[in-house]
């Protein structure tokens, strides 16, 4: 009987201190961002991966910005070649909605940690899953 | 025994459920507050658009914002502070709406220059908010000579910094004059001195005594054709687009003649020069979205990258204010931030919510915390904080 207390009690334990993948995206997400590289897969018809590759995408840089400010409050500054400019942001789970005057642009949040953050980006191509990676600063 | 034993189990049980508990993360989620909506678009500034007027031009004095619309000069004081309430809108001076007057007026500190009639040019000294003093410039003609001092110049919305009369150096103005074979032209270089302004309301002409004529000739290898004149003035020196041609005029009348453009002076190239603005020490031309670029002060000239992300950006006009880049687009309510990449030019869109569709922005002044946009469909104001919001998130 004890050893199955034990068990039971070990089990507990273990199912108490199991670490738990949550992320509160909506303060991690706070802080300073430096646009870093893209990784972007391609994906064959039959939704396989069969190629990635990581570059630096000037065109990226160029239509959204090298670094991203997230303050604490809702507002998202993108800082590109000395004019800074900004929009109002929200996060629900790991989605993060960019919301400009207009247009509103929905990236899911596929990393966050203290030291990096990759953001997934619409690129209307079924075939290719294009991420954007960004380092704290 | 038992009893205990199973008490023990319980107790266990208990314990382990707490640990669990105690164990478990907690995610909270913040819920974004929606932006004031005070603060997410433009503002008329009705003051000011009570008249329905088009509005060409705009300048900042002290606290106060001038405006120039359909031939008359306003002025509306203390409107770079919180609100307008106390916002004063007087109109200062019938000027002459026709023979493209308009696009003539441009403001500097305390000056505003245009062109009023076929024979002169006007030159208001403001030292303070509700008077002037003005010269009246009239050239002396040559007999026999053809007068060039009546020119076409570009609207408003397609030009920056001026079109015409730019102030050069606080007190030296530029102007055309006359020809004798519409090939060599006068151009008449005046010195403003202001010790000849006369009593606020009371028109005095400049000493004539400080007008230099100057001898302006199309380079070698070229000729001259007729088309708008545009002049722009930077680091102390006026940029000339007249007759087709570039010219570099000093202030002490030392005139280079560049060619039809910049890089290859005898090869057309449709260049067209209306539009000028400097970053730190580069000066840029834009020449129907062909952007060239000097690094010694205007001397000499190379063509710079095209703007990478409009590729068709013909008709935009770059204009700068305190150091940020923006561009308009002529004939439009659009508004652009414009930032800089190597040797590209990327452009943002930003929101211009509140500027009506119909309108076609002339001027963009910052006065105190505000940012002021002239349009032919009113003036309206946004808080500069709030200036850079973009109208779509990614481009």
């Amino acid at each position: 009987m004890k050893y199955v207390l034990f068990i039971v009690l070990a089990v507990f334990i273990a199912i108490g201190c199991k670490k738990n993948d949550s992320v509160n995206y909506t303060a991690a997400i706070v802080g300073n961002w430096r646009y870093q590289n893209s990784q972007i897969d391609t994906l064959n018809s039959a939704g396989k991966l069969y190629n990635s590759h990581t570059v630096y995408d000037a065109a990226l840089v160029a239509n959204f910005a090298d670094s991203l400010q997230f303050n604490a409050n809702d507002t998202a500054y993108y800082i590109l070649g000395g004019r800074t400019t900004y929009t109002t942001y929200k996060v629900t789970n790991n989605q993060l909605s960019l919301m400009g005057s207009t247009d509103t642009a929905r990236l899911l949040i596929t990393q966050l940690n203290t030291v990096s953050l990759q953001l997934k980006i619409n690129t209307n191509n079924l075939t290719i899953n294009y991420y954007a990676n960004f380092v704290k600063y | 025994m038992k009893e205990r034993k199973a008490k023990q189990a319980l107790a266990i049980m208990v314990a382990g459920l707490l640990f669990l508990v105690a164990c478990k993360k907690t995610v909270t989620q913040i819920v974004q507050s929606a932006p004031n909506n005070t603060n997410n678009s433009w503002q008329s500034l009705d003051v000011v658009n009570i008249i329905g007027a088009n509005f060409y031009n705009s300048g900042c004095f002290n606290d106060s914002l001038f405006t120039l619309a359909n031939g008359t000069f306003y002025f509306t004081m203390n409107v770079g502070k919180n609100g307008f309430s106390n916002g004063l809108f007087t109109s200062l001076l019938n000027v002459n709406d026709n023979l493209q007057a308009t696009s003539a007026i441009n403001f500097y500190n305390n000056y505003c220059i245009y062109y009023a009639t076929n024979n002169t040019i006007n030159i208001l000294h403001i030292p303070y908010n509700n008077q002037f003093s003005q010269f009246i410039y009239v050239p002396n003609y040559t007999p026999g000579l053809y007068s060039i001092f009546s020119q076409l110049y570009y609207s408003p919305d397609q030009c920056y910094p001026v079109g015409s009369y730019p102030l050069n150096s606080g007190h030296y103005m530029l102007s055309p004059v006359e020809t004798a074979d519409y090939k060599t032209v006068r151009f008449d270089l005046v010195n403003l001195d202001t010790s000849f302004i006369g009593p606020p309301g009371i028109p005095t002409h400049p000493n004539m005594s400080s007008v230099k004529m100057v001898s302006v000739s199309p380079a070698a290898g070229t000729l001259s054709a007729t088309s708008f004149y545009y002049c722009a003035t930077f680091f102390n020196k006026f940029f000339v687009n007249f007759n087709s041609q570039l010219y570099r005029i000093d202030t002490l009348g030392n005139v280079k003649a560049f060619g039809y453009n910049p890089v290859t002076p005898t090869v057309g190239n449709n260049f067209r020069f209306y539009n000028m603005f400097s970053i730190g020490n580069n000066l840029f031309i834009n020449s129907f979205g062909k952007i060239f670029y000097s690094t010694d002060k205007g001397e000499t000239w190379q063509q710079f990258n095209t703007i990478s992300n409009y590729p068709n950006a013909s008709s935009y006009v770059f204009r700068t204010i305190d150091y940020k880049l923006y561009a308009t687009i002529m004939g439009s309510n659009k508004l652009f931030i414009v930032g800089m990449n190597g040797n590209n030019f990327y452009l943002n869109e930003l929101n211009n919510a509140g500027i009506p569709d119909n309108s076609r922005i002339t001027s963009l002044t910052r006065v105190g915390k505000y940012l002021f946009v002239t349009t032919y469909n009113g003036v309206y104001y946004r808080d500069t904080a709030y200036v850079n919001q973009l109208k779509t998130p990614i481009h």
